[in-house]
């Protein structure tokens, strides 16, 4: 009896760590941030209107400049967790979203991706009118959004996995 | 509307056909480009852009006796943000001119080159945009939204509503004028937009904006809302008011109306419209009514199988009997079922079965291929 428990035990142990080895650890948040130079617009928004922030229909900030968009990879954990919990659509669509948009003329561009955590934090703290976003803990030159009042931290912040 | 003649059809056909198959080469083995520097972070103008969508469509009927047929498109799109407010864009169409998003007509042999869009606009807020220019009305919000793009959406087939109208379209989904839109603030997600124009001409296929005649003033607006508390819900309504002039009759009164709700999220994509037109005669007793709809679902699943969307699409239009000015626009009662495979973000293949469920004149069943490529 012992030996098959410890088998099953075992079993169930390789099973973990290769799950773990296949799969980057997944993120439990994704802060979205922007720039401190942009310090001047409210630091919260709703989900809502972050999700069509990153659909580009919302375009601009109050004060009338165009919002530069800046995302994760889509097979990071933050990529994924963006495109699971706030845009609800699959890699596919969304790239494809994009295309239209620009079709449409209701955009210039397309997001821009940022391959690594240290490139997302450095071309969000340069550009006034940019907001990114990761699943780590931003340095202190960018300012960390709450989601309808509620920091990443909250156990109710809507970007979060369950 | 450019026809060219037939005899000069088969070269026409093989660059397009060379075309198309280099541009799927370059997008097949291309690199997919990352922006990942975090230099130039700034936005800078004017800033251009250059795109375009091509698809070929293969069919073959179902019965014998039939000829199996094909067609293309090459739809190429140009914008430049002048400066923080103001932009330009200009999109042309290519087509092998026939039965490529109706298949109940006849396949023609003919290349038809149009001006699609040419407009340019000022946005100074999200709340307000304004384009002047030819543009597309949006009274039918497939339309809207998909432009002439066949590769943006999920069937092989456009809705008849939302057929061209030099593709056998009745309603008039070419404008030349002033369009303003916007969307207002809030949780509700309201989306606006009205404009007034020239209307189309005494000839129902003719979009060009330099060549039509007979056009007359019409106006029309669209509302739409897309409520936080329903992510992927929007549902919306248009109305278009106008008058057509044709030679030798008496002048008609139009006065359209579309109704249209949809449901996008995680892979689950439903899609319907209602469309309503009135013909009446001015000074005369006659009233025209067409009515079309459309329903479409599909579904991508998760995991490895989520390159695949399989899709069922039903078609629906009554054509008002005796109205001369859509005498060549048929009715159609037709579903399609199939599936769409994005082989990777710019190339999707299509396949699907189409059915006419009225009889003769027109084909009964057909089997479809549709390479969509997007650059």
């Amino acid at each position: 009896m012992n030996v098959r428990r410890s088998t099953v035990a075992a079993i169930l142990f390789l099973v973990a760590i290769a799950a773990g080895a296949a799969e980057p650890s997944p993120a439990t948040t994704v802060s979205f941030f922007v720039s401190a130079r942009g310090a001047d617009r409210s630091r919260n928004l709703s989900e809502g209107d972050l999700r069509r922030i990153f659909l580009g229909e919302i375009s601009r900030w109050p004060n009338g400049h165009r919002i530069v968009l800046y995302i994760r990879p889509f097979d990071s954990a933050a990529g994924r967790l963006f495109l699971d919990r706030l845009i609800r659509m699959s890699d596919i669509d969304y790239a494809q979203w994009w295309l239209g948009a620009v079709f449409r003329g209701r955009a210039a561009a397309a997001p821009r991706v940022m391959a690594t955590p240290d490139s997302m934090s450095k071309a969000v703290a340069a550009n006034a009118d940019a907001i990114g976003f990761d699943s780590q803990t931003p340095d202190a030159e960018l300012l960390v959004l709450t989601i309808d009042g509620r920091a990443p931290s909250d156990p109710r912040y809507p970007i979060r996995a369950r | 509307m450019i026809a060219v003649d037939s005899n000069a059809m088969i070269p026409c056909k093989q660059r397009i056909a060379i075309v198309i198959a280099m541009s799927a080469s370059l997008v097949l083995f291309a690199l997919p480009g990352r922006g990942d520097d975090a230099s130039s972070p700034e936005q800078h103008f004017p800033a251009f852009r250059l795109g375009a969508f091509a698809d070929i469509v293969l069919a073959h009927p179902d019965k014998q006796g039939k000829v199996d047929y094909e067609s293309g498109e090459l739809d190429v799109y140009t914008s430049a943000q002048l400066n923080n407010n103001w932009s330009v864009l200009g999109e042309g169409l290519v087509q092998h001119a026939g039965s490529s998003e109706n298949a109940d007509l006849e396949p023609k042999s003919d290349l038809e080159f149009n001006l699609e869009r040419l407009y340019i606009a000022y946005e100074a807020s999200d709340r307000l945009r304004v384009e002047f220019g030819q543009i597309h009305t949006g009274i039918v919000q497939w339309n809207e939204r998909e432009h002439r793009s066949r590769f943006l959406q999920t069937p092989i087939d456009v809705p008849s509503i939302a057929n061209r109208e030099s593709q056998g379209g009745a309603w008039p989904l070419h404008f030349t004028g002033a369009w303003a839109s916007g969307r207002v603030p809030g949780s509700l997600g309201v989306i606006y937009g009205a404009g007034v124009g020239a209307a189309r001409g005494s000839e129902r296929d003719n979009i060009q904006p330099f060549y039509r005649r007979g056009t007359s003033p019409a106006a029309l607006f669209s509302v739409g809302v897309a409520p936080d508390s329903l992510t992927g819900f929007e549902a919306g309504a248009a109305g278009y008011a106008g008058r057509i002039r044709v030679q030798g009759q008496k002048t008609l009164r139009e006065l359209d109306s579309t109704v249209y709700s949809s449901f996008v999220r995680g892979g689950i994509e439903l899609r319907g419209e209602w469309a309503h037109m009135v013909h009446s005669e001015v000074g005369g007793d006659a009233d025209f009514v067409t009515r079309g709809w459309y329903l479409l679902g599909s579904w991508r699943p998760p995991g490895r199988w989520k390159p695949f969307r399989p899709y069922l699409f039903i078609d629906h239009l009554h054509v008002a009997a005796g109205e001369r000015y859509l005498s060549d626009v048929h009715n159609q009662n037709a579903w399609a079922a199939g599936v769409r495979w994005d082989v990777n973000s710019r190339l999707a293949l299509k396949g699907d079965f189409r059915t006419q469920l009225f009889a003769a004149p027109h084909r009964e069943g057909l089997f479809r291929l549709e390479v969509a490529l997007a650059f």
